[in-house]
């Protein structure tokens, strides 16, 4: 069965944009009610399977009864049971990404898996500077536990200011693409996964498509889903051409929790929902939660972890999609709190059936907030917890790690800069600083003392 | 591992023998003897058997043939004979799990187990038949649009621009790149441009393997077969298809069709002759997947009860005792557009999902008539996903049940169905709607007989 989404993106049933969010708004009200999806502050990453079933059943009813929304031609996008139902039954339940000796086949995790993660380290949707671009990408790839690497984005190309749709974004994205390449190069890791070059527009992304130099077969890309359940035809366009040259089409969400879902379990089953689109509309394999809290800009506090973990199992009991959380930290680089956050999101996605992506320090708020560190310390810790660490476990570790930063994030309301790579990171040798260093140490020391599996 | 040069070296210099005293006095003797001393016996009231040990006897009588018999090779009438560390030294090194096609399209094929509950990989086509040019493309499109299809092994041409594609002539390259134009374009128009491809179906030699070795055609990611001659023989042209393309970097597949009556005798002797075809595949074509074919000598297909008891205990022999990636056809005697081929889907299907291979088809009416299309094979694959859900004593019922639905009334006198042109409107490559309502009717069947198809 051939789902054709330009047809229904054409022959859907008319509407004006704030008529869907208020459509979404109200049968996700009515569906928190029907299926009874209860947040409880206690269990930030909850054991119970019938809470995950009912999720699910909560983010496929929405799906069929509001559908998603496209943008360009101001259409809904309606699906029958049928077409969802064929759809997410022919998803491969592996993939492979990257190539040679960095080939790794990602696959669709379990709740409390034994399947080691995959972790995807990049400056997530952070600003990085033109100069400092090379030196950046080189820092998140020479990390251990890494198996792909993503890019930031770009804030000049020489010296000239990228705007959105702007010819300069196919530089941009060139020179994303360029950069990262030579800097796995750099670091003996040519053939490691790329998982975007991190452009607005989406044709600007293909230029950034080549074998030599850029984005590979064994590459994949981000097509963004719009806040909430919403789709343009250039995003189509983006998917189709990615689809016809064989390239993995990652589904990136970006659901904000305080939003259009409302506290968490509304903001649950949109995530859920979008994860069904992603699948419906771009035909793709791979799944970025990057939920965003309202003020923190994270998902690293106690309501967005419920969310990341709900979802997570959600996904993992009743699917085949491969989903990843994309951690989204208040804190900065050089703080404490940033690796508590970091090892928040990194257990709660491990035993809830996600694999791994980020960070996006200081909510990706400050150009050059990002290092490497942050990214080792994830990837550490995601795959140290398989087959250690049940919910019950994961879920009181966690609740220890956030007694440890959770007054501070109710209190700021905001984000916390933290310090730049300029300042934490010497730039002819690409190496930590020593007092960024230590913090590290003294986190994990803290963190094995907690009861986390970490070899000390 | 043997070089090839050593392989070649070996060949001029084994024991020579006249072929008839190959097939008769050393083939022939040390099957008869083999299937007497493991007390090997096929038994249609078992087609998917739960005898551990029978399975385990089937591999030791192979290995002990394959140490026996070697292989013959017909150019030097010299025969290879190995040592038990040599076929040992096979094993060790075959791969369990390898990665085909490429990009969002590429999968791992791993060697199943019996009763293993992984999804198997489906690869579709109508393997092995002669295709019309006229609607080669649009009928590889029909496979490739369907999402539960992995990867592709479709038909050759037997004619291009008219022309005849014989043996050993030039057509031969002709044919097998404009084959693999046909599947490429076909691919890319499905949004799949790389999906594994078994191919090179146009040429028996290896002309049009070897005029489709590069990435317009055939790609490393891609796959060809190379025949065991029957039974245990080889020739320098397979040899040449086989060294050629690994040294390219391509994945050789051993393809090994003995015929049930002929030299290896009945299933029993057949089965063993499988297990001593592999181990010495592995070492002379370096093969990283094996395809299971038994071939009746009256009705071709494998659905039959024969084949299936062959392709059940082969696999489950396979699966116990190596790590070999085994894909077994389904080739059926009844055409598409005909009820009947569901039956043989179903029958097929079951039995070799269950016993440690992945479904590869469907070829319907033997291969003999392009009366084929990817509804089958979607039906084929869904059937096989729910075959992982199934014990072999229950799939066994499933399999007599469906068996006695069309054998032999309908492998006597198949229901040949219909064109590939009258099952789909060409245009759309869609299904007409009297095929789809067929195919809608057999899930339902398949489902009340306890098929847990989703």
């Amino acid at each position: 069965m051939y789902i054709d989404i330009i047809e229904k993106s054409e022959i859907g049933p008319y509407m004006e944009e704030h008529d869907f969010d208020k459509l979404l708004i109200k049968e996700v009200k009515e569906l928190i009610k029907a299926y009874d999806i209860n947040y409880d502050h206690e269990e930030i990453i909850p054991s119970d399977d019938t809470l995950a079933n009912d999720l699910w059943r909560a983010g496929y009813e929405l799906i069929l009864r509001v559908g998603g929304y496209n943008m360009s031609t101001r259409r809904r996008l309606v699906f029958t049971e049928e077409e969802i139902k064929h759809v997410l039954r022919n998803l491969p339940d592996k993939i492979i990404i990257g190539q040679g000796q960095f080939q790794k086949i990602m696959i669709h995790r379990n709740i409390e898996g034994y399947e080691e993660p995959i972790f995807e380290n990049g400056p997530s949707g952070t600003l990085v500077s033109e100069d400092i671009y090379f030196e950046t990408m080189i820092a998140m790839a020479q990390e251990d536990y890494i198996d792909a690497i993503g890019s930031g984005s770009l804030t000049t190309i020489r010296g000239r200011e990228i705007k959105v749709g702007s010819p300069l974004e196919v530089e941009a994205a060139i020179f994303i693409a360029l950069t990262t390449r030579k800097a796995l190069k750099m670091v003996n890791k040519d053939g490691l996964h790329i998982n975007d070059v991190a452009v607005t527009t989406p044709w600007a992304k293909i230029a950034a498509v080549s074998n030599d130099w850029g984005i590979r077969k064994s590459d994949s890309m981000l097509v963004a889903q719009m806040v909430e359940l919403k789709v343009t035809n250039e995003h189509i366009a983006l998917a189709k051409y990615m689809l016809n040259h064989g390239i993995i089409v990652a589904n990136l969400m970006t659901p904000i929790w305080g939003g259009y879902g409302g506290a968490s379990p509304g903001t649950a089953i949109i995530s859920v929902a979008e994860h069904i689109l992603g699948v419906l509309a771009y035909g793709a394999l791979k799944h970025y939660l990057s939920l965003t809290h309202m003020l923190n800009c994270n998902n690293t506090g106690r309501e967005t972890l419920w969310v990341i973990s709900t979802v997570g199992q959600a996904i993992a009991r009743n699917s085949k999609m491969i989903a990843l959380h994309d951690c989204y930290c208040a804190a900065g680089p050089g703080t404490k709190m940033l690796l508590y956050e970091v090892s928040a999101g990194a257990i709660t996605a491990c035993v809830s059936g996600l694999h791994g992506t980020g960070i996006g320090s200081a909510g990706g708020k400050y150009p050059d907030h990002a290092t490497g560190i942050e990214g080792r310390l994830y990837g550490e810790v995601i795959k140290s917890c398989v087959a250690k660490l049940k919910r019950k476990d994961a879920n009181d570790i966690v609740k220890l790690i956030l007694k440890k930063y959770e007054a501070k994030l109710n209190e700021v309301k905001g984000v916390i800069p933290g310090k730049s790579f300029r300042e934490l990171y010497d730039l002819r040798t690409i190496k930590p600083s020593r007092e960024w260093v230590n913090i590290y140490n003294e986190v994990r020391k803290e963190l094995a003392n907690l009861g986390l599996p970490l070899r000390i | 591992m043997f070089s090839f040069i050593d392989i070649l070296k070996r060949f001029e210099e084994g024991p020579y023998m006249e072929e008839k005293d190959f097939d008769i006095k050393i083939v022939y003797k040390n099957i008869k003897r083999l299937i007497k001393e493991y007390d090997i016996k096929y038994n249609p009231e078992e087609i998917i058997t739960v005898d551990n040990s029978l399975a385990d006897d089937v591999f030791k009588a192979g290995f002990e043939l394959a140490l026996e018999t070697g292989i013959y090779c017909l150019d030097t009438k010299r025969v290879l004979k190995f040592t038990e560390e040599e076929i040992k030294e096979g094993l060790k090194t075959a791969p369990a799990q390898i990665i085909i096609g490429e990009g969002r399209d590429s999968r791992v094929l791993y060697a199943r187990k019996i009763e293993d509950s992984r999804a198997p990989i489906i690869m579709g086509g109508q393997a092995g038949a002669p295709i019309p040019e006229e609607f080669y493309y649009q009928m590889a499109i029909s496979y490739m649009q369907e999402p539960i299809i992995d990867a592709i092994n479709h038909g050759g041409l037997a004619k291009v621009k008219g022309l005849e594609v014989k043996t050993r002539s030039p057509a031969e390259a002709i044919a097998t790149m404009m084959e693999l134009r046909y599947l490429r374009e076909a691919a890319r128009a499905s949004g799949r441009p790389g999906i594994h491809l078994l191919a090179a179906e146009s040429s028996v030699t290896c002309i049009g393997d070897l005029a489709a070795q590069s990435e317009e055609f055939l790609r490393k990611s891609d796959a060809h077969l190379i025949p065991i001659l029957n039974e245990v023989k080889t020739d320098y042209d397979r040899l040449t298809k086989a060294i050629t393309f690994k040294i390219y970097g391509g994945i050789n597949v051993a393809l090994v069709d003995p015929i049930i009556g002929g030299y290896f005798g009945g299933p029993e002797g057949v089965a063993i002759g499988f297990i001593a075809s592999y181990l010495m595949s592995r070492i002379i074509y370096q093969a990283d997947y094996y395809i299971i074919h038994p071939i009746h000598f009256k009705y071709v297909s494998t659905s039959v009860p024969e084949g299936m008891w062959i392709l059940n205990i082969v696999g489950q022999a396979m699966a116990r005792n190596t790590n070999f990636i085994l894909m077994g056809d389904v080739w059926t005697s009844n055409g598409a557009g005909s009820y009947e081929i569901f039956w043989e889907i179903i029958a097929n299907t079951i039995t070799n999902v269950v016993t440690g291979s992945h479904p590869l088809g469907v070829s319907a009416t033997n291969g003999k008539y392009p009366h084929a299309s990817g509804l089958e094979t979607r039906f084929m694959g869904e059937v096989a996903h729910a075959s992982t859900k199934l014990k072999r004593s229950d799939a066994n019922e499933i399999v007599k049940t469906f068996l006695r639905k069309y054998h032999p009334k309908r492998t006597e006198k198949p229901n040949i169905g219909k064109v590939f042109p009258e099952l789909y409107d060409v245009e759309t490559i869609k299904p007409k709607e009297w095929w789809l309502k067929l195919y809608e009717k057999a899930k339902k069947e398949a489902i009340d007989h306890g098929i847990k198809l989703e």
